[in-house]
């Protein structure tokens, strides 16, 4: 009796809500009875929330017309036990408690962490339509596909601090903002996290639709495409789909490694992509490699990939790292001492994300007390952030990758021997130990077996000479920065 | 209070479910519950990082972000790291993004939970990424700085380093004392210092279990109307 009571319900309600719908947040659903109380399990608190916030009402409504009666309705996270009298929820929820309220029936100080709990399947995210089937993306599932261009106006080639790690990228995004389809077709920006990727695909784009406001452009994360092409496959609408994409003037995809395993994605993304290019569209990519490094990718994509150009975004040196501060700062309307800027700047290196965030941190410290940022104030601000980069880069590290690197021993780098395969990877360490940490030249000098500062100093000097003229000695140096600052 | 520490009080605990910004208690001088106010509601700055240790009142901030939210009439929900990481896999997760998409404040406690799983990493990112898109609140806290986190996906490292961090504190054993003491005080509980170091050194040391403690100890005087001493605190709590 009761369970039909329940059926009923749920065939209503399957036919008053689309399918996504009633299978996201109503089928899950688990019902028990007893007496004038009908207690209805959540698989989870987002289920929970949802059918809280907008069926239970209707829940109500509806048992009281097939059955005749006013039922009490209990929602709890849990599993109803069949046959086998009141279940016990993992949570007990009444009917009044907001989210975060209803949880706090533990304790409310922060939990310790429960290594054995967390213990779940580190497995690469699979793209599966079972995914979608399974808990389908209820909000827009049958939405139609359209975006906004999706541009963040505020990056513009005018908000782009220029360096030389990024010169290249510049000017060959600059050339596809005036010649959009013609020429590096595609362009692919590659490059470390936080280096200027987006901003660059984005001032291309607001570039262009200020001087053509009609072009049809659209910006959008890789996850994004598949997150479209799997609603549009849910709603066997493929086609509409396809022709939306292959409609636009210029296509940005950020992030696109994350295709990587995405077999079904690829595919179409490889169509779209050649329907694009044959018709003079400009694509654009960014990714965290280089196209012929990135793993689980169809080779046929990766070999379309480098048919344009392919320009790569270093970490900025530190005059660029200050000339960007400058600019952030300016553009909050932070008064930014050069100095300190310098200071912030020597000591977060690894991406301009980082930068920023310290900056942010300063400013916001500096606002509340009302203080001048002064190094030492913007040093008081980051003294945590900074001791994560103090702890990950001392001398001993600095010796260690680098000996590693080279397949010397530490030994030999704190040795008297001056054989060149033992002294210029010493020569970089000494550098490294300059640029990286806080420790003066005669302590840098007394680390690499008690040389003198004079020692410490040459080997710093030869080490930019070399990064000016030398491809390989500027290609490690790089390496050891992104190893030992990342 | 040491001076220099963003070190608090959480209030409340285990007497009411309301966790605000004004039952937090923190030195005049850093005032952390009215910076995050300022932070968040004044300033909006569009993503908040809450960083501190286990038992430092990070939960309570973020509690009593979302229900300033709430009373601010915004659409915000609150996301509990470890529950969602006890209640579902990353790739269940990853099937109620939408659903989390449609708030435009959301408070993510203990993004911790999230790492070493490259579908709840990647979660985590997406939602970085859309709130940073469409102009919406994204507060989370974590027990380190992302760099520290263990979280494979470097671009959402990058990305959760971006924001404006704001560190918390634990209290130091001499200031949780100070603050039990204050707290007994303001529920009108007269605890002398032979009780406190009593307490002190036979309960676990976390603020949150001192006071349940104090929970304790104020429903059993009301109870048996006595003063609360050294054989009164063995006897409700059974040491």
């Amino acid at each position: 009796m009761s369970e039909s009571i329940w059926e009923n319900c749920l065939a209503r309600l399957e036919e008053e809500e689309s399918a996504d719908q009633f299978g996201m947040w109503l089928k899950p659903l688990q019902f028990d009875m007893q007496g004038d109380v009908i207690s209805l399990f959540a698989p989870n608190r987002f289920v929970l929330d949802f059918v809280k916030n907008k069926y239970v009402k209707r829940i109500k409504d509806l048992i009281q017309e097939l059955s005749g009666a006013n039922y009490d309705i209990r929602l709890s996270i849990g599993q109803a036990t069949k046959n086998k009298g009141p279940a016990k929820p993992l949570v007990e929820v009444s009917k009044v408690t907001a989210p975060f309220e209803a949880r706090n029936s533990s304790s409310n100080a922060d939990r310790e962490q429960n290594s054995g709990a967390s213990a779940s399947s580190s497995a690469p995210k699979q793209e599966s339509l079972a995914l979608a089937t399974k808990k389908p993306n209820q909000f827009s599932g049958a939405d139609d596909i359209s975006h906004k261009s999706n541009l963040n106006p505020k990056f513009t080639f005018e908000t782009f601090v220029e360096g030389k790690a990024n010169h290249m990228a510049r000017a060959a995004a600059m050339r596809v903002a005036d010649e959009p389809g013609s020429s590096y077709n595609p362009l692919f920006l590659y490059g470390d996290v936080g280096l200027g990727k987006t901003h660059l695909m984005h001032a291309v784009g607001n570039e262009i639709k200020a001087r053509n406001p009609n072009a049809k452009i659209v910006y959008l994360h890789s996850e994004r495409f598949v997150g479209d092409m799997i609603k549009a496959l849910q709603a066997n609408d493929i086609a509409r789909f396809k022709k939306y994409y292959r409609s636009l003037d210029v296509l940005l995809i950020d992030d696109i490694q994350f295709f990587a395993k995405k077999e079904r994605s690829q595919e179409e993304f490889f169509h779209t992509f050649n329907a694009l290019l044959d018709g003079d569209k400009q694509v654009i990519l960014t990714s965290d490699r280089y196209p012929k490094e990135i793993e689980n990718m169809e080779e046929r994509l990766t070999s379309r990939f480098g048919w344009g150009l392919s320009t790569k975004l270093e970490s900025p040196e530190l005059e660029t790292r200050v000339a960007i501060l400058m600019r952030k700062a300016e553009q909050e309307r932070v008064v930014l001492r050069e100095d300190a800027a310098f200071f912030i700047a020597r000591r977060v290196r690894s991406n301009v994300r980082e930068l920023e965030g310290a900056l942010r941190l300063v400013a916001a410290n500096a606002s509340f007390t009302r203080q001048d940022i002064t190094p030492t104030f913007a040093q008081e601000c980051l003294k945590d952030l900074l001791s994560v980069h103090d702890r990950q880069v001392s001398i001993d590290n600095i010796q260690r990758t680098v000996a590693e690197y080279y397949k010397i021993k530490v030994a030999d780098l704190l040795s008297p021997r001056r054989t060149r395969s033992i002294a210029r990877p010493r020569q970089v360490a000494m550098a490294l130990a300059k640029e990286l940490t806080e420790h003066s030249l005669p302590e840098i000098g007394d680390a690499f077996g008690g040389r003198d500062h004079t020692t410490v100093l040459h080997a710093c000097r030869k080490i930019t000479e070399l990064n000016e003229t030398d491809a390989s000695i500027r290609e490690d140096f790089s390496n050891f920065m992104k190893k030992l600052t990342m | 209070m040491s001076a220099d520490k963003s070190s608090q009080l959480l209030l409340g605990l285990g007497f009411k479910k309301e966790l605000s910004f004004s039952n937090f208690v923190s030195p005049a001088e850093l005032n952390i519950p009215h910076r995050l106010n300022h932070l968040i509601f004044d300033q909006a700055v569009p993503f908040l990082y809450l960083v501190g240790a286990k038992d430092s009142g990070k939960t309570h901030l973020c509690s009593a972000a979302y229900s300033v939210a709430k009373e601010k009439g915004m659409n915000a929900y609150f996301v509990c790291g470890q529950d969602v990481r006890q209640t579902m896999s990353g790739e269940e997760f990853l099937g109620y993004l939408e659903f989390l998409k449609e708030f435009n404040f959301l408070v993510v406690d203990g993004i911790e939970w999230f790492s070493g799983d490259s579908d709840f990493e990647f979660a985590l990112f997406s939602l970085f990424n859309h709130f940073r898109d469409a102009g919406n609140t994204l507060v989370v806290s974590a027990c380190d700085v992302p760099g520290h986190l263990s979280f494979s996906l470097k671009d959402l490292v990058s990305r959760l380093s971006s924001g404006m961090t704001q560190k918390i504190e634990v209290l130091s054993d001499v200031e949780k004392k100070a603050a039990i003491s204050q707290y007994a005080e303001q529920r009108g509980i007269s605890l002398s210092d032979d009780v406190l170091s009593y307490i002190y050194a036979r309960s676990s040391r976390s603020l949150g279990a001192l006071l349940e403690v104090l929970d304790k100890l104020d429903h059993a005087q009301l109870l048996e109307k006595r003063s609360i001493t050294v054989p009164f605190v063995k006897k409700v709590l059974g040491w």
